[in-house]
């Protein structure tokens, strides 16, 4: 806070604090005298995870993905689930699964609960690690956090980081983990940081293969100048990550996803596996060539989405809906700031005089290839999401530096800069409430489905007739349908500003 | 040195907009902490106007508190047409071609028998239902269909 606050709010405590008082005005200066602007950066991306929080707790559970591995959970041991991981085909997620049975164990009939407040502490986690990494001193910067909080929540790959829980989101957890670690670097170094760092990655590379993702951030980190992780941790983590491939592609002989295990998009449809081998069989290359290219770009432009050309494809065949081009021109003129920045600072690289600034762009800049080298079987928004993370917080010091230099320019290049930011702030901010939106939408699907949860459990041959698998979904159903959600009948139309999914 | 208009236009494009994020935020949790919900507005609905509006949670809700799927319902205008209307759920589902929806209400008790079949069906003819109507002649309890439903009663 600026000096004549603090002066102010010292000299009113004084004399409250001697006269014995202690109202809401005397407790609102003192806290303010004693409040930066980083800690007020922390309240705000606080703040906007428990409003997010807030229509989580109001959203029931969803059912596909979620009830399936909660009957498995229900019904099995954790030795059982760790031996059924060890024997999967191109997935190898065994911590993912133990923290499943872990945290479901714990709720003991209370899931719905425990796991939300798991997800809503993970949500806290990742706006308040992010927050730190932007770093704020100055009002300056604080007056860019608002911005940088709406790019990492309001980018379409992270919506379904928040929309979606299995029931635990493991998305969220490697951005939780990602950001975590990047935090862990930019530190001062101690002993117990290189064997956390380990734990971290080994948490996130066997809950999800973007968990690898942690192993790139540590690395670019370190080669950056963050020396939080020593070169004995990095050494280890790498040791860590040859081990992982060791027992994925020849211990255990997992393997990786192929052809047939997903849907993805191709120019203007999605194309199921069978379509998939017929077009790509001889050729498997180019589609993972396109899906690393469509991956990259959809972090940059918001186009195309999922490997869809959307908005390409609407402006061909009809159908451009406002949420498209909302969509493609935040990112278009953010992503300009941003290359600018860019271009700007690499002389400064090239002279190895780099800042906090250049650092967090150079590990975006390998968290984005890195992210889309992944992406390589199929391409899906939310796998993107690290990438869209960095992205928010990368932008946010572009944006900031457009600021600072445009402050005491002429005033025709403050107003163009002004109409830049507006277009960048306001599709943003549409962006950033469509979350909230489609989350209400979603709501009313999740209630649907459970209404006939049985029908849907007989389609997909999941067992339930044991008498305590059968109570845990009559259970849940019962929860989900004492929710009350809107009908999306009586709320307010904006089908055509938010993307929805 | 005082801060001119378009320095402070530059601050106010840049965060003006995203700092709604957080003030939407505190006044969700304010609200929410006494008990209101403004931004989840739920509107409380018969379940004739749910099984119009698609809404088989709360047909399913409304079952689990004990209300019978078969009561005739108020359906307000706009749902399905201008005037307000008085439907059973299964006619509303019909109305609004929800074959989902019938199979909601009859997994929660809704008896079609051979007579309200016939209804159901020539009602579905009547206001172009096609995907209940093929739902309907998928139930065991199809009859068969008099001519042209000529002699059938059916809500419009």
């Amino acid at each position: 806070m600026s000096n004549g606050w603090r002066l102010a709010a010292r000299r009113h405590a004084n004399a409250a604090g001697i006269a014995g008082r202690r109202d809401v005005r005397t407790v609102a200066l003192y806290l303010m005298q004693r409040l930066d602007w980083r800690t007020a950066a922390f309240l705000y991306a606080g703040i906007v995870a428990l409003g997010l929080g807030y229509a989580l707790v109001m959203m029931p559970f969803q059912v596909s993905d979620n009830l399936g591995n909660m009957l498995t959970l229900k019904r099995s041991t954790l030795a059982e689930i760790i031996l059924s991981q060890a024997r999967s085909r191109a997935f190898m997620r065994p911590l993912l699964w133990v923290q499943l049975k872990l945290v479901f164990d714990l709720a003991d009939g209370h899931e719905f609960l425990v796991f939300r407040l798991f997800q809503i502490a993970q949500l806290l986690a990742v706006l308040l690690l992010v927050t730190r990494l932007l770093a704020v001193k100055t009002r300056a910067d604080f007056a860019a956090v608002p911005l940088a909080i709406a790019m990492v929540i309001g980018s379409h790959t992270f919506g379904g980081t928040v929309r979606e829980a299995y029931p635990i989101n493991t998305f969220m957890t490697v951005l939780v983990c990602c950001a975590a670690v990047v935090n862990l670097a930019w530190s001062a170094p101690r002993w117990w940081k290189d064997g956390l760092a380990i734990v971290i990655l080994a948490y996130a590379a066997l809950s999800v293969e973007t968990g690898l993702l942690v192993w790139v951030c540590l690395v670019t980190g370190f080669l950056v100048g963050l020396r939080g992780v020593s070169a004995k941790g990095i050494v280890a983590s790498t040791g860590f990550l040859l081990v992982y491939f060791y027992a994925r592609f020849v211990f255990l002989d997992v393997g990786g996803p192929n052809l047939l295990e997903r849907s993805t998009g191709v120019g203007f449809a999605v194309l199921d596996p069978d379509q998939l081998l017929d077009r790509f069989v001889d050729r498997p290359f180019v589609l993972y060539a396109y899906n690393i290219g469509c991956s990259i770009l959809t972090v940059l432009f918001s186009e195309p989405r999922a490997g869809v050309w959307v908005l390409t494809r609407a402006m061909v065949q009809g159908g451009v809906h406002l949420w498209m081009v909302i969509g493609a021109m935040s990112s278009c003129v953010t992503t300009t700031i941003l290359v600018a920045f860019i271009a700007r600072r690499v002389p400064h690289w090239r002279s190895l005089r780099v800042e906090h600034a250049d650092r967090m762009c150079l590990i975006a800049l390998a968290i984005l290839l890195a992210n889309a080298v992944i992406s390589y079987p199929y391409t899906k928004d939310v796998v993107m999401s690290p990438s869209g993370m960095f992205y928010g917080i990368v932008s946010f010091f572009a944006v900031r530096w457009l600021v600072t230099i445009t402050w005491d320019a002429p005033t025709a290049r403050r107003v163009a800069v002004c109409l830049a930011l507006a277009i960048v702030s306001v599709g943003w901010t549409v962006r950033l409430f469509a979350l909230p939106y489609a989350m209400r939408q979603t709501a009313f699907t999740n209630r649907n489905d459970w209404a006939s949860v049985y029908a849907w459990l007989d389609d997909q041959q999941i067992a339930y007739d044991a008498p305590s698998a059968r109570a845990l979904v009559e259970r849940l159903r019962s929860e989900a349908l004492s929710m009350q959600v809107p009908n999306p009948h009586f709320l307010v139309r904006g089908d055509d500003i938010f993307d929805l999914p | 040195m005082r801060t001119s208009v378009s320095q402070w236009s530059l601050v106010i494009a840049m965060a003006g907009p995203p700092s709604l994020g957080c003030l939407v935020a505190v006044a969700c949790l304010i609200f929410a902490a006494v008990g209101s919900h403004p931004l989840w507005p739920v509107t409380q609905m018969t379940m004739a106007e749910a099984a119009a509006l698609r809404d088989t949670g709360e047909i399913a809700r409304r079952v689990q508190t004990g209300e019978s799927p078969n009561a005739v319902g108020t359906v307000r205008s706009g749902v399905l047409r201008s005037e307000v209307l008085e439907l059973m759920p299964v006619e509303a589902a019909v109305a609004a071609n929800r074959p989902d929806v019938l199979r909601v209400l009859i997994e929660s008790g809704v008896i079609v028998d051979p007579d309200r079949w016939l209804a159901l069906h020539c009602f579905a003819v009547a206001v172009g239902a096609k995907d209940a109507q093929a739902f309907l002649d998928r139930l065991p309890s199809r009859s068969i269909p008099s001519a042209a439903c000529v002699d059938v009663p059916t809500p419009w």
